[in-house]
């Protein structure tokens, strides 16, 4: 199988502006400064293809399951970078008039960094951007392999738990979008020309450890 | 400067989210329904084995090497779909089958195929037995293969080849491809010379398991 790399341009623009920022800003690197986070939750992805034959149908994951590693760094008070990587199983459905079938599954695998606003002692935002990968056995959309990567874009709002055993352990709650353009080799040869934009949502519960504890205002 | 690279970061993502992409064009299907025209209608005869029915269970004969070439026939025409819509899994019990692929006499050799064109090596058969409606099959579906002896014999590695196009052949018409294709590129064409399926195949069976059949599957 034959990975192919691409990155669109907004992307690499994108990931470019990110890398001058934490260069303008070097991070002072005290090790109570890092924390590691680790999020658990559930993720609604949007239609990955819409096609018609006969009949107009899409095809589009469940819900399914989201878990991320993070590791956060504080750059100067109220903001924060990090790495995340964000890994989703899916089974994969077909909806047609008369209802929905199993059409296989599939995992993907994002790499991003982000910059954290912390707005509140409990509430703040990330940007973030980076790359995504699909997973999966070589057969219908993916039997001609997977596409490669594909850039990714989020944004996420995070709120810590006003509670002592939360503070403790970081506790938050958090909404995350993020979106990306999905075609496939096979899809290609189908006749599609162009990716279609995918969005997910996912709503998480994190638990952090080291960074001093707490957010930062 | 924060504050312009967080504006330019979202409306990048707002940009991501422009339009969606055509749907391409599927032209190209050829007729695989049976049609009759009896008095002053046209009959339809539209099969496809419904999405409550699979995975599709084949069974194949156990002499020679005909598991091989039911499997590789299973998983050339599961290859076509894109979105799942055909799953096929190959059975030993033949009275939980649906279909059923046998040699009709004697067993080729299983030897590396001569895939030089070679016409009249091979034969087969595809059979539907219907119910007195005429709108339902009563039982499983019969395929039967058989190696041709007239003229010229041809070497058991030209038979070989031959037998692996005409299962993928005759599996299609299991699938509900009853008619064959006028053009020779295609693999439902009716003597095959091609190996795999073409463009137009593909388009025809994609096309047949999103339409409306009008014969229904036999009782499971």
């Amino acid at each position: 199988m034959t990975s192919v790399w691409r990155f669109g341009g907004w992307a690499v623009r994108g990931t470019g502006l990110i890398g001058l920022f934490l260069t303008a800003y070097p991070p002072n690197r005290l090790p109570a400064q890092v924390s590691f986070h680790v999020a658990l939750g559930a993720r609604y992805t949007s239609t990955l293809v819409h096609d018609s034959l006969v009949t107009a149908f899409d095809l589009r994951p469940a819900l399914a399951p989201a878990l991320l590693v993070s590791v956060r760094d504080e750059l100067r008070p109220g903001w924060s970078a990090d790495a995340t990587l964000d890994a989703s199983p899916s089974g994969l459905r077909r909806h047609e008039v008369g209802g929905s079938f199993d059409a296989g599954s599939f995992t993907t695998f994002a790499f991003t960094v982000g910059l954290r606003r912390h707005f509140t002692p409990n509430a703040s935002a990330r940007v973030g951007v980076g790359g995504m990968r699909y997973l999966a056995s070589e057969t219908g959309v993916f039997r001609e392999g997977t596409g490669g990567i594909f850039p990714l874009g989020s944004i996420a709002a995070t709120y810590a738990l006003p509670l002592p055993f939360a503070q403790k352990h970081q506790i938050e709650i958090e909404a995350r979008y993020d979106i990306h353009r999905f075609i496939t080799p096979a899809l290609r040869t189908e006749g599609f020309s162009s990716a279609r934009p995918v969005h997910r949502v996912a709503v998480l519960v994190r638990a952090g450890w080291g960074g001093g504890g707490g957010s930062t205002p | 400067m924060t504050r312009r690279l967080v504006a330019t970061l979202v409306v990048s993502l707002a940009l991501g989210a422009c339009k969606d992409p055509a749907i391409p064009d599927r032209s190209g299907a050829y007729a695989f329904a049976d049609t009759a025209i009896i008095g002053v209608d046209t009959s339809v005869t539209l099969f496809r084995w419904p999405t409550t029915r699979m995975p599709i269970r084949f069974w194949p004969d156990p002499r020679g090497n005909m598991r091989f070439l039911v499997e590789r026939a299973v998983a050339v025409w599961q290859d076509q779909f894109l979105y799942g819509e055909l799953r096929g899994v190959v059975v030993s019990d033949s009275t939980a089958a649906d279909v059923l692929v046998q040699w009709a006499d004697s067993v080729p050799p299983d030897v590396p195929p001569d895939t030089t064109p070679r016409p009249n090596a091979c034969g087969g058969v595809t059979t539907f037995d219907y119910d007195s409606t005429g709108f339902a099959l009563a039982g499983p579906v019969h395929v039967s293969l058989t190696v041709l002896t007239g003229g010229s014999p041809a070497t058991p590695a030209q038979v070989q080849a031959c037998m692996r196009r005409l299962t993928i052949h005759e599996l299609g018409h299991s699938l509900g491809l009853l008619r064959h294709s006028a053009f020779d590129e295609d693999i439902m064409y009716g003597a095959p010379i091609v190996n795999y399926p073409s463009r137009f195949d593909r388009r025809s069976v994609e096309v047949l398991y999103h339409s409306q059949p009008t014969v229904q599957p036999p009782p499971p």
